[in-house]
């Protein structure tokens, strides 16, 4: 569920829709277990992408025949 | 209040003092028509400035006349003179001490700006219903800057203290020159051809008006306006307005400001709504499990009220019950009746022949073992049974003997 493609924006957005389906109940056991899971998984991918502290910074740069490609620029983080 | 006396000297001295401790005097620019400017023997200049109203007297020494790059001006010009206001004690008259003067063709630059701006405004190219809001929270963010600068690191820096999860793509030009608008809009397009690119942060530090003036062209405001992505323009200082800030989805007075909009939501923000989150799930399930043991423990009851166990077990006990009362029943009946048998046992007992024996009396039992009660039932010759108390004894009949007694 958790996947490489998963932001943490849609990870966050998930988890709420998961809270909300929660909170207004109607569920079987079944089905609250595995939202409660589920959206376990989720806060803790939320809370690991946010330790992430490392700023990816990239630059454009043309490429021959049209287009644009991202190099990665190595910054001095001055408080690195 | 006392009346100050003062010497000529003291009130002048501190006149000068007065103008000279205000800083509005200190740093100041007037703009003005040149007259009567003239350099005598000294060397230093010497002209009035004035307008419709009102003259001012000036001064410019002779090494900041040397500085003077450009014409010097003649009468007639209007200039924009830089320097101090202060007292030239011996005439008693105040007076701008110049250290810079340019030509008010800035006048015309700033006449240019009024007029392009007026024009974009007027095709509603500033109109705010034309803004699109920028995100609250952008995974990237893209920034059009020259990469050697200041303003790139500050923006770098906020960004880095306030969400470092961002990623940022720099799209780089030089942002300053005549050549650099074109540049510039190149850097916009480029960036608008990336689809992740959710704002664009276009900055650049602060720098004379001249530094900042591409930030006027029209059409890099054009540019600015038609991006497919919402850019935040951060030009200058705080004062700084260009075309670009009027252009611009938001304005920032500062390259930082504009990180800062960029990341309205910080990293410290998102933590807590996912504890937040994390807590509401939490408290959500549990409910929503006690909820569902309640109604399983509910369930059973019912389940355990229409069982026919209880029925079963009530029929159960009925039955003990009767079964244990039919047994005392005819456990009484049995003692009763012993006590009668063994009342019946003394009776007989009582009636034995054997307590008449006791008593002296026999019993005798002819030889076919019947007991005798006529003499009719034996014979001369039989044998007779005798029983006495204590013992049998054995007999013979001798003769017949008829109605002795």
């Amino acid at each position: 569920m958790t996947d490489n493609s998963l932001t943490f924006e849609d990870a966050l957005a998930q988890l709420n829709r998961i809270v909300e389906r929660l909170e207004t109940g109607e569920l079987s056991l079944d089905e609250t277990l595995a939202l409660y899971e589920q959206g376990q998984e989720l806060a803790k991918f939320c809370e690991d992408a946010l330790t992430q502290a490392e700023l990816r910074l990239e630059a454009l740069r043309p490429v021959p025949g049209g287009g644009y490609e991202r190099v990665p620029i190595v910054d001095e983080d001055p408080d690195a | 209040m006392e009346t100050q006396r003062w010497t000529v000297s003291e009130l002048t001295r501190y006149l000068r003092e007065q103008f000279e401790s205000d800083p509005r005097l200190q740093d100041t620019e007037v703009e003005g028509e040149v007259s009567d400017f003239r350099i005598p023997g000294s060397g230093h200049a010497y002209f009035t400035l004035k307008d419709a109203d009102a003259t001012l007297q000036c001064v410019m020494w002779r090494s900041q006349l040397l500085a003077h790059r450009g014409d010097l001006p003649k009468h007639g010009d209007r200039v924009i003179a830089e320097g101090y206001i202060s007292i030239y004690e011996p005439r008693g008259q105040y007076q701008l001490y110049c250290r810079r003067l340019r030509p008010a063709g800035r006048g015309d630059l700033h006449a240019e700006f009024e007029r392009l701006k007026e024009k974009l405004a007027a095709e509603g190219l500033f109109d705010a219903e034309r803004k699109r809001p920028v995100p609250v929270s952008p995974a990237v963010i893209g920034i059009v800057t020259s990469p050697s600068t200041a303003a790139l690191q500050d923006v770098l820096n906020v960004l880095r203290r306030r969400r470092p999860q961002v990623r940022v793509v720099l799209s780089p030009t030089p942002v300053q020159g005549e050549s650099a608008p074109p540049q510039i809009i190149r850097a916009l397009e480029a960036l608008n051809t990336q689809a992740d690119v959710e704002v664009i942060l276009l900055v650049r530090g602060g720098g004379s008006i001249e530094d900042l003036w591409c930030f006027n062209d029209e059409d890099l405001a054009r540019a600015v306006a038609a991006s497919r992505i919402p850019v935040i323009a951060g030009v200058g200082h705080e004062i700084d307005f260009t075309l670009v800030d009027f252009a611009a989805d938001l304005r920032a007075p500062t390259p930082s400001a504009a990180a800062e909009l960029a990341t309205p939501i910080t990293a410290d923000h998102l933590r807590a709504d996912v504890q937040r989150l994390s807590q509401r799930l939490f408290n959500a399930a549990a409910l929503r499990t006690a909820e569902q043991r309640r109604a399983y423990e509910q369930a059973m009851y019912a389940l355990r009220r229409l069982s026919p166990r209880a029925a079963i077990d009530n029929a159960r006990q009925q039955v003990d019950g009767l079964v244990s009362r039919a047994t005392r029943a005819v456990q009484s009946r049995f003692a009763l009746r012993r006590s009668e048998l063994a009342g019946l046992k003394r009776a007989l007992k009582s009636m034995s022949p054997m307590e008449t024996l006791a008593r002296g009396y026999a019993i005798v039992q002819g030889p076919d073992g019947l007991v005798l009660h006529d003499p009719a039932q034996v014979r001369p010759g039989d044998r007779l049974h005798i029983r006495l108390e204590k013992g049998p004894l054995r007999a013979t009949v001798d003769e017949e003997q008829d109605g002795i007694p």
